[in-house]
């Protein structure tokens, strides 16, 4: 989908893992997965091609090409929870300058970049889908779904973007 | 049961080092049912020996060059697997076995399967009133274990006495007559009314397989009355029913673990 100054695309495969550990251990954790960790609240954290969200004091959602197959052979050597969740999450780009426009037809947070800046992220509602919002860009947003949830998530997206589409005879 | 279990998790075992993560979504699975399931299965598995796995038992291999799970276990009654792939990689093998011919079945027929097995569906032959023991299924419930969740209500009198209302199988006299779900069971369907009683039908079908009516139901002292007629009386007359064992198929599990 791609419109006056909105692109929704369905994001490439990629590796997640949901990750948990105590705050004190994150470091170790991180240092395992070769990822930082961050401690900021609702910051995403890139290292290189890996990218965490902070997405709790215990918990963060980590995101990787497809392709960085090794990220899934780590061994932590402290106690943990690292579950591989690839396949069940689906990811949505949002990009463009209508893009926090187009999101906030379904959500409610004030995405303002003074309030919701890039690297922000957090776990919030999408409609009635439970999503992982995150910040990548200044007009760009990914979103992260469970999978069953993606079509009805796209379909709210679409619904949003047709508000910028030039309407019949207008020109 | 994932919130159940995080509640448990804070609240009863805060010392516990465990998270829970939702797999849900990430897992997509197969059932593959019959008896010519392992055939079919064998040409997309990589590295395991079919023949030598048991029923009930789980392994990790290689399903179309993708890391699966493999359970072997049924809800039909069938020698079967349970084919677990990360979601996405779901599609090819499902056509792979749909080439191969395997027919796509849904859950009326499932539920129609497992009945003929007396595998019990929970909610449906079950209500928060049945115990393991009331299904006939008291062994696996744990006496060793020093606690688990339920183990206090087991012991309370009324659910632990005997005569409780336990599962049995129900045939009528007549095999074409399907019992209605819900029905009500009495010993004699000429006492005065309202009659006692004993039980009802649980679940009731037609089955293809047998040629005749099938159903489960929760009678009181039911294992004790195996072998006696009872009477459903319905609004057009009363049904005499023969009460059996909860299985209607493969009773000595042959074909399970073939």
């Amino acid at each position: 989908m791609a419109e006056d100054g909105i692109t929704v695309a369905r994001a490439a495969p990629a590796i997640r893992l949901n990750v948990r550990a105590d705050t004190h251990a994150a470091a170790t954790v991180g240092m395992a997965l070769g990822v930082l960790l961050g401690s900021a609240p609702c910051r995403a954290v890139i290292t290189r091609q890996r990218t965490a969200l902070w997405l709790g004091p215990d918990e963060w959602l980590v995101l990787a090409p497809e392709t960085d197959q090794a990220l899934l052979q780590q061994i932590v050597p402290v106690p943990a929870s690292i579950v591989d969740v690839s396949h069940g999450l689906a990811g949505i780009d949002v990009i463009g300058p209508r893009a926090a426009w187009c999101i906030n037809a379904f959500n409610a947070l004030d995405l303002d970049p003074s309030a919701f800046p890039v690297t922000a992220c957090t776990r919030t509602v999408f409609g009635k889908a439970q999503i992982v919002l995150w910040r990548a860009g200044a007009d760009a947003f990914r979103i992260e779904t469970a999978r069953s949830f993606a079509p009805y998530v796209w379909a709210c997206l679409d619904e949003a973007r047709r508000e910028f589409l030039p309407s019949p005879g207008a020109c | 049961v994932l919130h159940h279990m995080e509640d448990y998790r804070q609240t009863e075992f805060p010392h516990l080092r465990v998270w829970l993560t939702s797999t849900t979504e990430q897992w997509g699975v197969i059932a593959l049912q019959g008896p010519s399931a392992r055939a079919m299965l064998a040409p997309l598995v990589q590295d395991i020996d079919l023949g030598a796995m048991r029923h009930m038992t789980v392994q990790s291999c290689q399903i179309g060059g993708v890391a699966a799970r493999l359970f072997r276990v049924s809800f039909t009654g069938e020698s079967g697997y349970e084919i677990n792939l990360p979601a996405g990689f779901l599609q090819p093998v499902w056509e792979a076995l749909i080439e191969a011919g395997a027919t796509p079945y849904g859950t009326d027929a499932m539920h129609m399967l497992r009945a003929e097995k007396g595998y019990i569906i929970v909610g449906q032959e079950t209500d928060g009133t049945v115990t393991p023991d009331d299904l006939g299924l008291g062994r696996l419930i744990s006496r060793g274990k020093h606690d688990f969740v339920g183990k206090r209500s087991l012991r309370l009198p009324d659910l632990s006495r005997t005569g409780r209302r336990q599962l049995v199988g129900l045939l009528t006299q007549d095999p074409r007559t399907v019992l209605e779900e819900g029905a009500q069971i009495v010993a004699d369907p000429r006492g005065a009314v309202p009659a006692a009683m004993l039980g009802h039908v649980t679940s009731a079908y037609h089955s293809a397989t047998l040629d005749r009516s099938i159903a489960l139901a929760l009678l009181e002292n039911g294992r004790a009355q195996q072998g006696n007629t009872l009477y459903v009386p319905m609004p057009d007359g009363v049904i005499p029913v023969g009460v059996t064992a909860p299985m209607f198929y493969d009773p000595g599990g042959e074909r399970l673990h073939g």
